[in-house]
């Protein structure tokens, strides 16, 4: 585990041993939360000191699952490290952003993969969720003449930022979504645009409706200013989307505002696709959308202090395992530099951890890790 | 006749049990052509092809507020014919049918309905169930099982069944007669802009949605996405194609349990190792390919193997690369047949039909033959044969 000079309040990390000590502590301190799984924990682990996190995916092994377990590390509400005299109470507050998925996803995944609710803990502001789905490219719906002008009205204060949007059916969210029940959801299409006004008074779910990295910026800034404790991690699923849909963005444009939003948050996770279509250049000529998903992939691992990857099993498709997951050390332990941020030199590295481990996502929602192997044929 | 009472019996008390679960799920929603999923509940709609319900991780039926996504390379169109599979079953389920980019001509070549197969095939299965132990009548066949909506059905009254078919027979020789007032929308794409031609497409369907009444379902077909022949070329832009699924995908997640989406691409056109597509695949919740054979009349797959015995030639294969809801968990949540198999696709004239794919025998090579015709019986001969020597 590597330390930086960042505040006082990290110098008794200097005390602690070495990651593997860390670890057993933290078995024995608190019982771990079943829905992580052993193997899993140390890299699920958000370390006490700033970092960086890159998670990939390629198209038939999401990492939706492992999202899922960073989620619940940080908010299952555990009384971490007593014993060290570090903050006892310091909660962690999440942002999750994610432009390829909806809240409603997110909310089921979390109830089943992680126990938790995440409806309770928006309320608790300890998570805030800002939809990059809905909102990014629907043009905005004219038809609807009921809320037109209280959309219209609503965005002149806030200039745009975090418009509740109107069709994000915020009522129906409140009973836990039962797919059984399909004229649920129906019967509140409409009648919820009416209340439009008065959810936005509510800052989230907050709906991202232009794809500017401004927006994104002054969205995200306003959400985590809203959200109560002080360590807090960022959580961008597919940021990737945006270079892939705006011909303008370079991915430097986006590299960069990934730093300045880790400047407000303690730990930022990114969740990249690394498909070989996206990474490898086609045959006559390499793509402006191909090179720049590497560009930013291979930036984003440079930044990032840990790489978690899933891919599919590379020897074909079997039954109980869905695919394989490797942690690697990322090349950001040099970013303390580029913060301007000097790094202590602790004898800790984050690289010494690693592994490549296969997962199986249950039904579910519950996931087993375990070496290649050790499978329960 | 003892049996035939147990059976009542035991479907009696069948329903009773499962009514309560069962039933009331299905009733608030009273939608023809929507059924909860076996797995989780959601509630599903029919491809139109039995048998691609039956490989889409499960849940036997696309499920409501997901799209699929069919690349097919070569010139062929078989892909065109699930879709039309796809609109005919929506149209015959009282389904709005949005269809993007083609005319009316599109509309008019849906297949109609095979009834009279359907009802002989009906009156065999009534019989063969007389012949079936009333204790396995439940697992019926394989295809049987994922075809009919569920085994608990099965004991429901005929006249029931018949008023809630989930997925219809098409007869590709026939055509459909679409009916007054006609639910097909079809949406026009410009082909003169250079800005996007998809924008109009998503406020259409948008707006479409907003106006139809709330149990309405509605089904996006969009065949051969990015085809010049219907696409300005501008389209193939990735902010303008890609803009419009993730828009469509918005849309998707905005209507749950409203809306289905299956688009084809012209793979050789646009070939998967490309990022393009490969968002445009990222962006779709279920990915199939379709790599047709190429078409040789000279070359006939071996009939005296016993692999083909009675099975009609596949006509190409398919490649499952992403399922609905399945992949989107992780890649769990159990049943997913068709992941990671070689299957093959037949289209008849009655059917698309995906099965697994076995390479049969070579024609000529005696011992490989004869050894595919009686594996049981040398499998047992063997053994014996040694002890005999010994």
């Amino acid at each position: 585990m590597q330390s930086w000079s960042l505040t006082s309040r990290l110098q008794p990390l200097k005390e602690l041993g070495p990651n593997d000590v860390l670890f057993s502590e933290f078995l024995v301190s608190m019982p771990p939360s079943t829905r992580i799984p052993p193997l899993l924990q140390p890299y699920v682990h958000l370390t006490d000191h700033d970092s960086v996190i890159l998670v990939t995916s390629i198209l038939g092994a999401s990492a939706n699952w492992l999202l899922v377990r960073f989620l619940c590390e940080a908010l299952s509400s555990s009384p971490p490290h007593q014993d060290n005299g570090v903050e006892e109470d310091e909660d962690t507050a999440v942002v999750l952003v994610s432009w390829l998925r909806d809240w409603e996803f997110w909310k089921s995944e979390a109830r089943k993969g992680g126990g938790l609710d995440l409806e309770r803990l928006k309320r608790e502001k300890r998570f805030a969720f800002v939809d990059g789905l809905t909102g990014l490219y629907l043009p905005p719906e004219e038809q609807m003449s009921g809320e037109q002008p209280a959309a219209k009205a609503e965005p002149a204060g806030l200039t745009g930022v975090a418009v509740r949007t109107p069709q994000t059916i915020l009522p129906a969210r409140n009973p836990p979504r039962d797919p059984t029940t399909p004229s649920s959801p129906n019967l509140s299409t409409k009648p919820p645009t009416r209340t439009d006004s008065s959810t936005d008074s509510i800052p989230y779910p907050s709906t991202l409706r232009t794809p500017s990295l401004q927006t994104l910026t002054s969205t995200l800034q306003t959400t985590i200013s809203n959200l109560s404790p002080n360590k807090t991690l960022l959580i961008l699923d597919s940021p990737d989307l945006l270079l892939a849909t705006q011909p303008s963005l370079t991915p430097s444009h986006l590299t960069s505002t990934f730093l300045t939003l880790h400047t407000h948050t303690t730990h930022l996770l990114l969740h990249l696709s690394a498909d070989d279509a996206l990474l490898a250049s086609s045959v006559p000529a390499a793509q402006p959308l191909e090179t720049n998903a590497r560009n930013l992939l291979v930036k984003a691992a440079y930044m990032s202090s840990r790489v978690l990857s899933c891919r599919a099993l590379d020897t074909g498709v079997a039954r109980d395992v869905s695919g394989v997951v490797r942690v690697t050390a990322g090349g950001g332990r040099g970013v303390g530099a580029w913060l301007g941020r000097e790094r202590l030199e602790g004898g800790e590295e984050e690289g010494e951890m690693g592994g490549e481990f296969l997962y199986k996502v249950g039904g579910d929602g519950g996931v087993r890790v375990f070496e290649r192997g050790a499978g329960e044929g | 006749m003892a049996f035939r009472k147990r059976n009542i019996a035991l479907s009696h008390s069948g329903d009773a049990q499962h009514a309560s679960p069962t039933v009331p799920t299905i009733q608030p929603a009273h939608v023809p052509g929507v059924r909860p999923s076996p797995i989780d509940g959601r509630p599903t709609t029919s491809t139109g092809a039995p048998s691609l319900d039956a490989i889409l991780a499960g849940h036997s039926g696309l499920p409501l507020g997901n799209s699929l996504f069919l690349g097919e390379s070569g010139t062929t169109d078989y892909a065109g014919t699930l879709l039309r599979f796809y609109a005919a079953e929506g149209v015959v389920q009282g389904h709005k049918v949005h269809v993007v980019g083609v005319g009316e001509h599109w509309g008019r070549e849906l297949p109609g309905l095979a009834e009279d197969r359907d009802e002989a095939r009906r009156g065999k299965a009534d019989k063969e169930k007389m012949k079936i132990a009333w204790r396995y009548e439940g697992l019926g066949s394989h295809g049987e099982s994922r075809a009919s909506p569920s085994p608990i059905r099965t004991g429901a009254t005929q006249a029931d069944e018949a008023s809630t078919v989930f997925c219809h027979t098409f007869d590709l020789a026939k055509r459909l007669a679409l009916p007054v007032g006609a639910v097909i929308n079809y949406i026009p794409t410009n082909r003169s802009t250079s800005s996007s031609p998809f924008v109009p497409i998503l406020q259409n369907v948008q707006k479409q949605l907003a106006s139809s009444p709330v149990a309405s379902i509605h089904r996006i077909v969009i065949p051969s996405l990015l085809s010049p022949a219907l696409y300005p070329s501008a389209a193939s832009q990735p902010q303008h194609v890609l803009q419009f699924l993730h828009g469509l995908r918005a849309l998707l997640r905005q209507y749950p349990t409203r809306l289905t989406v299956i688009s084809t691409l012209p793979l050789t056109l646009y070939p998967r190792s490309t990022g393009l597509v490969r968002w445009m695949e990222m962006l779709s919740d279920g990915v199939f390919e379709l790599s047709p054979f190429p078409y040789d009349p000279q070359q006939s797959l071996s009939t005296s193997g016993a692999a083909t015995q009675g099975e009609e030639r596949p006509q190409g294969m398919l490649a499952v690369h992403k399922l609905p809801v399945f992949h989107e968990k992780g890649g769990g949540g159990g049943g997913a047949e068709g992941l990671g198999e070689d299957l093959a696709f037949t289209v008849s004239r009655r059917k698309f039909h995906i099965a697994k794919f076995s390479l049969p025998p070579v024609d000529g090579d005696q011992e490989a033959q004869q050894a595919a015709v009686q594996p049981t019986q040398s499998e047992s001969k063997l053994p014996s044969k040694a002890d005999l020597e010994f």
